[in-house]
């Protein structure tokens, strides 16, 4: 059985899981707490989960792993530039993944960003943010699709991701949508579990890891249902019922999260983590309309300004045609990334944004609006930094920024919506882990160390993090001493017999070519 | 490392007719033609930007190490295109593959 279960959940914060842990709603969750070890747990740079998952599986800080933001923009020499959305191509740290595979250790992870296509493990992994259309791909070994289809429940367009229902839920979902979106969630969970009651009871990997990321889903939809906060005084009969669906999602997780932890069994060490929390964003910052109205950024005639807190075009691409570059030294391009670029030749201009947008105000109340502006060689350290926007921005309430064109820079949203936040959870509970104490924040960047050690590997000197020596209970790691070693200089090593299926649509070339004779 | 050898433009049109079949195999499109080099990725596949990676991604999976830049493909005069034909890809493939 597994060494080790991680449960990933993606934007979990304890200020939504303790009042949770305490109604009874999350029994399990609560158990798990109280017989183990929790803490804060800090995300990336930025709070993105195109970053901070990666950076949980690389334990490496995003200017190393090279994924920054779900699309890459890459700037064209003439102004302007073309999006591509960003994949395991990109990743350019080895995860523990395959770490652990090179080592002889067998892993499984699924549903997490940057994996797809599928890099090579001794194991299965499942990419998250894949669109239906192409999870037959995303599934390594290749064979498990398969496999994968014949469980009961099993729907592929409902486990993979539905891109015009996520830019829907980021845009504010309309009236009488909200019911179906949570339901939606609440069955793709349950398909994860029936993948997990698989994998496990047939091919039990030494570490096992999961994302749930229908909190994350529900929580920027939904923050106003979910926030004990924000909940409204005289809720109508709508608030009730999505307040009671919010909570029979989280009560269906905690059942999911105490099976697949029973699955797993009592030798195995449990962890929780988060790739960041979550907390209300109340209005929207137009950062391209603030570049606009500084002469730093101009729109193209005729283009229409946003009049809904929408943050971008349905298509990401379109904004490169509302903006005209020759008239532009500034710009942002995702909502994402919470950042600026400089067009080539105007890096001079960073100070000068990063005053001004300190120095902008809340026209209403008075108070900065932007808290802190900084450069990427800052934020993002390493040799990948520069995919990264040069200036980096923290709203005030965290939200992201909109990049669409509106009348003026700050707009109050119609209702209060989820943002990410960097606090995230960490819960870690099993043999040798201490029990029933809380201990300072760790980094996102020390769960790796920790799996490695684990699953009883060294613990390689290139990761970033530190072995959270404290959440082990007293003369556990005299009995089972960290090792450390130097690092294989690696990106994505492929282990002897992994990864040597064919390659997606190599059957159908082939058979093309032999029909053309290239092939005996 | 390329899963086949002196790729010209017949056998990069055969590879991109190849993987794309194999991408849209399980689409349920409702597809009289079979595919061919005027198949168009938009107006007859339903493609999306997504999808566009997806293939590109694949072709870079069967030739590794070679950069394709397929944003020259896609993007004309700082425009998007609208669509691009199979053999359009083919012709990319094949160039950026002659010059690797």
């Amino acid at each position: 059985m597994p060494r080790a279960l991680l449960l990933g959940i993606d934007g979990a914060t304890f200020d939504v899981l303790d009042p949770l842990m305490r109604d009874g709603t999350m029994p399990f969750l609560a158990g798990l707490v109280d017989r183990g070890v929790r803490a804060p747990l800090m995300s990336t740079a930025l709070p993105l989960t195109a970053q901070a998952w990666p950076s949980l599986m690389t334990g490496r800080s995003p200017g190393h792993h090279g994924l920054i933001d779900f699309a890459r923009f890459q700037p064209a020499p003439a102004g302007g530039g073309s999006f591509r959305f960003t994949t395991s191509r990109d990743l350019m740290c080895e995860t523990i993944w395959t770490r652990a595979s090179r080592q002889g250790r067998t892993a499984t992870a699924l549903n997490f960003f940057g994996l797809y296509p599928p890099l090579p493990i001794d194991g299965h992994s499942i990419g998250a943010f894949i669109p239906w259309r192409h999870l037959k791909d995303a599934i390594h070994p290749p064979e498990l699709y398969a496999r994968l289809q014949q469980l009961p429940g099993f729907a592929r367009r409902e486990l993979a991701m539905d891109h015009e229902l996520e830019k829907k839920c980021l845009a504010g979902l309309a009236e009488g949508e909200t019911r179906g979106w949570i339901e939606l969630h609440t069955r793709r969970e349950a398909q994860w579990l029936a993948i997990l009651r698989h994998l496990l009871t047939t091919e039990p990997s030494d570490v096992v890891a999961v994302v749930f990321d229908g909190t994350d889903k529900l929580q920027h939809a939904c923050w106003r249902h979910i926030d004990p906060a924000c909940l409204p005084a005289q809720p109508t009969e709508t608030d009730r019922e999505i307040r009671a669906l919010c909570l029979d999602y989280f009560r269906r997780l905690d059942a999911i999260l105490a099976e697949v932890a029973a699955l797993a069994g009592p030798d195995t060490r449990v962890f929780v983590a988060s790739d960041h929390g979550f907390g209300p964003t109340r209005e929207v910052f137009y950062v391209n309309a603030w570049l606009a109205g500084q002469g730093l950024l101009a729109w193209r005639d005729g283009v229409a300004e946003d009049r809904g807190d929408r943050l971008s075009e349905d298509r990401m691409r379109s904004l490169v045609e509302l903006i005209d570059w020759e008239r532009t030294r500034a710009f942002a391009v995702t909502p994402s990334s919470n950042g600026i670029h400089l067009a080539p030749g105007c890096e001079h201009l960073a100070p000068a944004i990063e005053q001004a947008l300190l120095r902008f105000r809340d026209p209403a109340s008075g108070a900065p609006v932007v808290t802190a502006v900084r450069r990427r060689e800052d934020t993002y350290p390493g040799p990948y930094g520069d995919r990264a926007p040069h200036l980096v921005l923290t709203l005030r309430d965290h939200g992201f920024v909109s990049v669409l064109p509106a009348p003026t820079p700050l707009v109050a949203r119609a209702t209060v919506a989820g943002t990410h936040r960097p606090e995230g959870v960490f819960v870690a509970a099993g043999p040798g882990i201490a029990s029933g104490i809380t201990v300072p924040a760790l980094s996102i960047l020390d769960v790796a160390p920790l799996l490695l050690h684990c699953l009883g590997l060294p613990v390689d000197d290139d990761l970033e993090g530190r072995l959270p020596a404290e959440i082990f209970a007293p003369g556990v790691l005299e009995r089972e001493p960290v090792r450390t070693r130097a690092a294989a200089p690696a990106r994505h090593v492929v282990p002897a017999g992994a990864g040597s299926e064919a390659l997606p649509g190599q059957e159908l070339v082939e058979e093309r070519l032999r029909a053309l004779g290239y092939f005996e | 490392m390329s899963i086949i050898d002196n790729v010209d433009r017949g056998t990069a049109l055969t590879e991109v007719l190849g993987v794309t079949e194999h991408i849209v195999s399980d689409w349920d499109l409702e597809r009289p033609e079979p595919l061919g080099p005027d198949t168009r990725l938009v107006a007859d596949l339903d493609f999306d930007s997504i999808d566009l990676v997806c293939l590109f991604v694949t072709l870079e999976q069967h030739h590794a190490g070679v950069a394709f830049r397929f944003e020259d493909l896609v993007m004309a005069d700082g425009e998007y295109v609208d669509d691009l034909t199979l053999a359009q890809v083919a012709g990319h493939v094949a160039d950026r593959l002659r010059e690797a």
